[in-house]
């Protein structure tokens, strides 16, 4: 190797590993690439409560159904992602609803939709209790 | 340092990884990561673009931009697969590929397996050309296989920081497994929900192996003991929660001598790291009686392996 190859690939590296270690300290996963590596990096309390997000929705029938994530496109982890966002304007919903459309060209209209977060409480690491509650929803307009 | 960062390793190692690497894509964009191609056709208002999204600024999302990328991502990783066009197809894979994350993680998730496998892509085409059998030691290839041992290690080691930054010392005392568990638990990890000290004694095995990963660039036996313990780290992981850092598994690959599966030419001959060859080695080396190596170590697809040294035999030399 020459000695010029040798220098472009230690500068290479030092750049990449001095961005990657500023991005474990400080960055967050908008920094992708270089973000913390922080998979499964949440923890719960021995004594608090897990909390898993659902959509459920309901159509022009009258049915309560609850929509599986993969069938709007996106996973789980997604919508749980932008639950702040729906929290804040729940009209952003109309995404997910056009996404269902989209997924689901024949499937009954959906007049309702609301992200639900089935919550499991723990008492000393055990699973003593569960509840649901809405966290935000959408609803058509007009007749 | 030098000889850390260059070591001259044989570039048939290289091409072999990088016919594994450049399948591996072909695999992951059409079929493992299969999340990615639907986010085409998800309303662009669920779009939020990741930093270097909005940086560049790449384009939002549509039916068509997704599908054109898949081809030619694909069509781009099977020319460097097949070790011709070797530069010119390998960085287009590494930009499509990187493009492919930035529509895989701008809808409200991002995953953490990628790192060592987008450094793969970014240093294997920087090897040039490398073929199947050409065991010519070179520094590029030593370099590029050091790339992404040390981003392997850097993922598992900046893991546990990340642990401690975002969970603190709550992450290995409190109910972080049991979490998981709830969320995404099997029939065989739901019945450890009823012991909840076997989790958290398992939260602190894990936060050790990732501190301990270093040990993977370590050559010899503690090197072999350590990879052997993260293939085991995911496929448990795997059996537990039905989660498997693939890309990440794949770039173990740049630990193993690859260079000792010899398919091409006449005849395949198993991979020679066994313990006992190794042993066997070791005494020979020990005595520097070169002549009295094993038979199936110094012959390789029916060729006197002239080039092989008493590195080749280390897991991570």
């Amino acid at each position: 190797m020459t000695a010029r190859g040798r220098s472009i690939r230690a500068a290479a590296t030092a750049c990449v590993l001095l961005t990657l270690l500023a991005g474990s300290a400080w960055g967050e996963d908008d920094h992708f690439p270089f973000g913390p590596f922080r998979m499964f990096s949440r923890t719960t309390k021995s004594t608090g409560r897990v909390t898993a997000s659902r959509i459920e929705a309901v159509t022009t029938e009258g049915r309560t159904i609850t929509i599986a994530d993969a069938r709007l496109g996106l996973r789980r982890a997604e919508v749980e992602g932008q639950i702040p966002r729906f929290r804040r304007d729940p009209a952003l919903l109309r995404h997910l609803v056009a996404a269902y459309e989209r997924f689901q060209p024949d499937a009954p209209e959906l007049v309702e939709l609301r992200v639900v977060n089935d919550i499991s409480r723990l008492t000393d690491g055990r699973v003593t209790s569960h509840e649901t509650r809405v966290v935000a929803a959408w609803a058509r307009e007009g007749p | 340092m030098t000889a850390f960062w260059f070591p001259a390793w044989p570039r048939s190692r290289v091409a072999i990884l990088r016919t594994a690497l450049y399948l591996f894509v072909v695999v992951d964009v059409l079929w493992a990561t299969g999340f990615v191609a639907p986010h085409g056709d998800v309303p662009g208002g669920l779009y939020q673009p990741l930093f270097i999204g909005r940086v560049l600024p790449l384009p939002t999302p549509t039916p068509l931009l997704v599908a054109g990328i898949q081809v030619v991502l694909v069509v781009a990783a099977l020319v460097a697969a097949a070790g011709r066009l070797p530069r010119v197809a390998g960085w287009l894979v590494f930009a499509l590929y990187l493009e492919w994350m930035v529509i895989a993680f701008s809808y409200g998730k991002v995953d953490h397996d990628r790192f060592g496998f987008l450094v793969a892509l970014a240093v294997l085409p920087t090897v040039g050309l490398a073929r199947w059998g050409d065991d010519e030691r070179d520094e590029r290839a030593g370099w590029a296989l050091r790339a992404i041992q040390v981003a392997v290690v850097a993922t598992y080691f900046l893991a546990a920081w990340a642990k401690l930054r975002y969970g603190g010392l709550e992450w290995v005392n409190g109910s972080t497994l049991t979490r998981a568990i709830v969320r995404r638990g099997t029939f065989l990890s739901d019945p450890l929900l009823d012991v909840p000290v076997v989790l958290q004694a398992t939260q602190y095995g894990i936060i050790a192996f990732e501190l301990a990963s270093p040990l993977l660039l370590v050559p010899g036996r503690w090197g072999r003991r350590m990879l052997a313990l993260a293939v085991a780290f995911h496929l448990v992981t795997f059996a537990s929660i039905t989660i498997i850092f693939l890309p990440h598994v794949m770039c173990l690959l740049a630990f193993l001598p690859l260079e000792k599966i010899r398919a091409v030419g006449s005849g395949w001959k198993p991979p020679q790291f066994d313990r006992t060859n190794d042993q066997r080695e070791a005494r020979a080396a020990s005595t520097m009686r070169r002549t009295a190596r094993p038979k199936a170590a110094s012959t390789a697809g029916g060729r006197p392996a002239a080039k092989s040294s008493r590195n080749d035999r280390s897991w991570s030399t």
